[in-house]
């Protein structure tokens, strides 16, 4: 962790402290990554606040100083798509039965659901994860969300195109 | 004031000037021009046999490259200035020189010229490469009226042992009976040059000298002409043989451009000369020529007064006619108090000067000793369409280009290398230099690592940043 | 004695007291810039930094090395390419073009004997930031490489494209490239390879030898190779070995190679960054990506990098000096071979690329302001936005001489042209657009046009003086360095008159 960032006004979201993905620069190495992150004028409304140096101007010689808070680095590479496309093709002809073979998290699961926070394990399960990958992995959320749209969209061009 | 000999001898010790001895298998003239064009130091022609001469002393480097001293330096050691003074510095100087409204103390003092030369000829004065007769050049001609001694400059032909063809300011010359007499001074202290030259660039000279404040400086003493320094090398005393002469000159000083002229011809009743005399000449219409950078110092002096009274502010930093651009451009430096400041600015230097019909406008923060900052400037910032302003073409054509001298009228075009003052701050774009570019604590470190690795000193304000 | 290597110019600048070497600790944030500009400033000898803090592989930082003297900025790359000491610009322009007629095609050598192999990074070993890349000026977008080969697929040669574009390093394996539409290598990934949606193979020679650092600055006709151009420019092929994850070849003796590919449809933010013509220039924009997928080098590589923004007004640089002493003589040879009597091409001192001056004869009438237009749709399209037409008997590389002539030949009236006229593109890289008028461009065209204009600062009149008798000339200049003045200042001295080292 650095001790100081910068970032360009134009990716700033337009209320404070919401939560975006950006590009933002360690100020000492100058490294340059995409981040979720949240911002916000006073250091109180983040978590482990960090300066951060908000460049703007037709040559960004002019700044303001806030605060950020790095809640996650995004995988530099990205998604990649054609794995996603390929394992979302195989899905639709295979089980979708997952086996996590932890006796401990069948104990934790099942006490949710008889203790009513939960129809199901499966239920528990689904909810769970979703909530930890919304927050933590929203880009593979939306890169899967893309692929599927487009697997609704065109069954014709796909039995065509001959996709098994 | 400063005598010419022992300006040489100044000049000397600040090594920037070289003597060379006889014999010289090239013509004066030709190795002059040739250490001008190499922004070379100044020259002193030690001669067994003539005058010995001087060459670049009144001009300097060229302003192409980053170098150790400034075209105007010589000149403001002669004025009794520092070498490193402002360009702004010397050309107040320079102005105090002319007109002093009443309050100039003439001093006169005992003829420093006290033997005779047989002849002119005798002087062997340099003769550029295809001339026939040797030339005359950076002369101070005195001629006396009722009112005082008049000064203007000089130059021309010395045709045989006691005639000279000469040109000299309209303005003087009809000062002049048919017989009446003019002397020559050569060799005179630097300010008398200088103000000869701005007297004639401000049509002042029906101001007796003795009015000007050169007289204050420079002690005078008469001569069958007018009064002239006392401190001159060299004097030729004549008369007037024929005031409308029908000759020609291949040649012409650079005073005269702006600055209509007559020719004279001249007898020579008299040639007086120090003991051991030496006398500067200029390689006329060679590049960097001592007349030409004097005449576009007198000229900028005089408009960077006249700019500076007219609105009761002194926006403008500077003006500069630099020589490499031989009298056609003129910059000038300023504070662009509103949008179109920059229009009113260069309508009143097109209207103060007929020499030139272009002019550059720069940011008052821009130094004189930066040229080649500006040179980059006009291109990069200001806009090609709207920056480079031209106007209607029914000006009076300038007087210096070579083009359009058949009076027909032409156009005016100003460069806008100034930032737009309605443009928010922010629009500006921060300059790459060592200033700028890096925060100080890097500059520390920097200089250090430098100069551990050298012996020098580092000059930072060499352009002034 | 011809160099074939960055490491052998190097050396050619030490033995002749030209290179300085720094061994006391210096970092890459800013201080070896900020050390590299007081070199330009000061017409130094060109720093070597070989202790930089903060560096994971055992790399050198080299200053502005193609940056030449003052007086004569091509003397480095001269001495380079073995050409006699060449006092006079014109002489040197003209060896160049001599050798520019003769391309050589390159050679291809094994991996094995290839110097830039010596150390292989490919995929999950590939770290960008392990190089101490410089951070160049206060208020960058990032730090950079901006002295380098980009090598791009050419369907033409099988050698490639060779071209010049700036790189921000973002992280491990990504860095930004200012692509500008309009140029070839970017109008390639633009309008084939993205609407294809396919990932354009490139790789980023840093530290290759001076001829071929020389023929990326150059604008060659489609068709040929800038590998053949640099071949002529040494009289020997260049040898190039191919890429570990790509068909591109690089050439084999370079310092570092960076291999990638450049992403469809995807973008970083590139900038800003203090460029070529001495200012800050930003905002950020968004550029294209390059995905890095192989880091290839020689032991202890020395990596050069300019100073941009430096080689403005009386200041010198790399990328100054590499236009005067490469693009230049390239330009004059292009002019001709396109018909024209030119018969020198050069930038102005002044500033790098923006304006250049041309010394020409004019046959026919019209003549000036066809050369003109032909040469803003081409190669002065981004960049170029003046010329100055001057006589063929004057000097183009003597700024005096070309101020004299448009000071007293370019009357305003008739002789400067398309001044007011706004209808050409303009890369948004300069500092006389609105925020506005420069719009978003994200291929790198402002959305305001600009005028492109020339002034022709040829004589309607012969002149009066006559020329000058160079043998007398000659001898006065031996009287004067007989006398104690340096030979440096003088163009005619013979062979005796003195040497300049």
């Amino acid at each position: 962790m650095s001790n100081h960032y910068i970032t360009a006004a134009e990716h700033l979201p337009d209320e404070e402290t919401t939560e975006t993905t950006l590009q933002i620069t360690d100020a000492e190495t100058k490294r340059i990554f995409e981040a979720r992150v949240r911002i916000a004028r006073e250091p109180d409304d983040l978590t482990d606040p960090r300066p951060l140096r908000v460049v703007t101007g037709p040559h960004e010689n002019v700044s303001e100083e806030r605060y950020v808070e790095l809640i996650d680095e995004i995988d530099s590479l990205g998604i990649d798509d054609d794995l996603l496309r390929r394992l979302a093709s195989e899905q639709e002809t295979t089980s979708n039965i997952v086996n996590t073979r932890s006796d401990d998290l069948k104990v934790v699961l099942r006490y949710l659901v008889e203790s009513e926070q939960y129809d199901s394990t499966a239920e528990a399960l689904r909810k769970i994860a979703f909530q930890y990958l919304a927050e933590n992995r929203s880009d593979l959320l939306e890169a899967y969300e893309d692929v599927r749209t487009e697997f609704e969209a065109d069954p014709l061009r796909r039995a065509l195109a001959g996709d098994e | 004031m400063i005598p010419f000999a022992q300006y040489l001898q100044g000049l000397a010790s600040n090594g920037d000037l070289v003597t060379l001895e006889d014999p010289i298998d090239v013509p004066p003239n030709v190795v002059a021009a040739e250490a001008l064009r190499a922004s070379g130091p100044a020259l002193r022609y030690e001669r067994a046999d003539g005058v010995d001469l001087a060459s670049g002393t009144l001009s300097g480097p060229d302003q192409m490259q980053c170098r150790e001293s400034r075209p105007w330096s010589r000149l403001a050691l002669g004025l009794g200035l520092d070498p490193e003074a402002s360009l702004v510095s010397v050309l107040e100087t320079i102005a105090g020189l002319g007109p002093a409204g009443g309050d100039a103390e003439p001093t006169y003092a005992g003829q420093a010229a006290s033997h005779t030369v047989d002849s002119v000829q005798e002087l062997r004065l340099p003769q550029a490469t295809d001339d026939v007769w040797s030339s005359l050049t950076l002369g101070v001609a005195s001629v006396s009226t009722a009112e005082g001694s008049h000064w203007g400059p000089i130059y021309g032909s010395v045709i045989s042992d006691d005639k000279l063809r000469v040109r000299t300011p309209a303005a003087l010359s009809s000062l002049l009976d048919d017989d009446g007499t003019l002397s020559i001074a050569l060799g005179v202290p630097p300010a008398a040059l200088a103000a000869t030259y701005l007297l004639a660039v401000t049509r002042r000279i029906e101001v007796p000298v003795q009015a000007c404040g050169v007289a204050d400086d420079v002690p005078l003493v008469p001569t069958n002409g007018g009064l002239v320094p006392s401190a001159t090398e060299l004097v030729v005393e004549t008369t007037v043989a024929d005031r409308r002469p029908d000759f020609q000159s291949d040649r012409r000083e650079a005073w005269e451009h702006g600055v209509s002229s007559m020719p004279l011809s001249l007898s020579v009743e008299r040639v007086i000369a120090t003991d051991d005399p030496v006398i500067p000449f200029s390689p006329v219409e060679r590049p960097l020529a001592d007349d030409l950078q004097l005449a576009g110092l007198a000229t900028a002096a005089t408009l960077y007064r006249r700019v500076n009274d007219y609105w009761g502010i002194s926006p403008v930093e500077w003006v500069l006619l630099p020589a490499e651009a031989e009298l056609g451009i003129c910059f000038v430096a300023t504070d662009v108090l509103y949008a179109g400041f920059e229009w009113q600015l260069t309508n009143l230097l097109f209207t103060f000067s007929s020499l030139f019909d272009t002019v550059v406008v720069v940011d008052e923060d821009v130094s004189p000793r930066d040229l080649g900052r500006v040179l980059g400037d006009i291109w990069v910032k200001a806009h090609p369409s709207r920056d480079w302003i031209f106007s209607e073409p029914s000006a009076p054509a300038a007087k210096r280009p070579r083009y359009r001298q058949d009076g027909t009228t032409g156009a005016r075009l100003y460069v806008n290398a100034a930032w737009d003052p309605r443009w928010e701050d922010s629009y500006i774009a921060p300059r790459v230099s060592f200033e700028q570019s890096f925060p100080k604590s890097v500059h520390d470190a920097a200089r250090k690592t430098w100069t551990d690795c050298h012996d020098t000193v580092l000059d930072d304000d060499r352009n002034g940043s | 004695m011809v160099t074939d290597s960055f490491r052998e110019y190097l050396q050619l600048l030490e033995d002749a007291d030209d290179l300085v070497s720094i061994s006391e600790l210096v970092s890459w944030d800013l201080e070896a810039s900020a050390v590299t500009t007081l070199a330009n400033r000061n017409d130094g000898e060109v720093p070597i930094f070989e202790s930089v803090e903060e560096t994971a592989i055992d790399a050198a930082l080299v200053g502005d090395p193609y940056r030449g003297p003052q007086c004569r900025p091509w003397e480095f790359l001269a001495r380079s390419f073995g050409l006699p000491d060449v006092r006079s610009g014109t002489a040197y322009y003209e060896a160049v073009v001599d050798r520019l007629r003769s391309p050589r095609e390159p050679r291809v050598v094994d991996r094995d004997s290839a110097a830039c192999k010596e150390a292989v990074h490919v995929g999950a070993e590939v770290d960008l930031l392990s190089i101490p890349w410089p951070y160049i000026h206060q208020g960058d977008g990032g730090r950079y490489s901006n002295l380098h080969t980009v090598v791009a697929p050419d369907p033409e040669t099988q050698w490639g494209h060779w071209s010049n574009h700036r790189m921000m390093l973002h992280d491990d394996a990504l860095a930004s490239l200012l692509f500008l539409a309009g140029e070839q290598v970017p109008n390639r990934y633009y309008y084939e390879y993205e609407p294809r949606d396919e990932p354009m193979p490139v790789a980023v020679v840093i530290g290759a030898e001076p001829a071929v650092q020389c023929s990326t600055e150059m604008w060659i006709p489609t068709g040929r190779s800038e590998a053949a151009f640099a071949g002529g420019l040494k009289e020997d092929p260049v040898d190039l070995v191919p890429c570990e994850t790509s068909d591109l070849f690089v050439p084999a003796t370079a310092e570092l190679v960076i291999e990638g590919r450049v992403l469809p449809n995807e973008r970083l933010d590139e900038g800003p960054f203090g460029d070529y013509f001495g200012y800050m220039n930003g905002p950020r924009r968004s550029m294209p990506v390059l995905a890095v997928d192989a880091i290839t080098h020689r032991p202890e590589p020395r990596v050069p990098f300019c100073v941009e923004g430096t080689g403005v007004g009386y200041g010198q640089n790399s990328s100054s000096t590499l236009q005067t002493a490469a693009a230049g003589p390239d330009a004059t040879l292009g002019l001709q071979a396109a018909g024209f009597d030119v018969s020198l091409a050069v930038p102005w001192r002044f500033t790098s690329r923006t304006v250049w001056v041309i010394a020409t004869d004019r046959p026919y009438p019209g003549y000036l302001h066809e050369l003109a237009n032909f040469i803003f749709t081409t190669w002065g399209m981004l960049h170029i936005d003046f010329f100055v037409f001057v006589d063929a008997d004057v000097d183009p590389l003597n700024p005096r001489a070309v101020l004299t002539a448009i000071a007293l030949e370019s009357d305003p009236d008739a002789d400067f042209h398309q001044f007011g006229v706004e209808r050409m593109p303009k890369v948004p890289l300069n500092i006389y657009q609105t925020p506005d008028e420069k719009g978003s461009a994200d291929v790198g065209t402002s959305k305001a046009k600009t005028a492109k204009a020339y002034i022709d600062a040829t004589t309607d009149r012969p002149t009066a003086n006559g020329s000058e008798d160079e043998a007398l000339r000659a001898r006065a200049q031996e009287v004067l360095v007989d006398a104690g003045l340096s030979p440096e200042s003088f163009d005619l001295l013979g062979d005796e008159g003195g040497e300049s080292e």
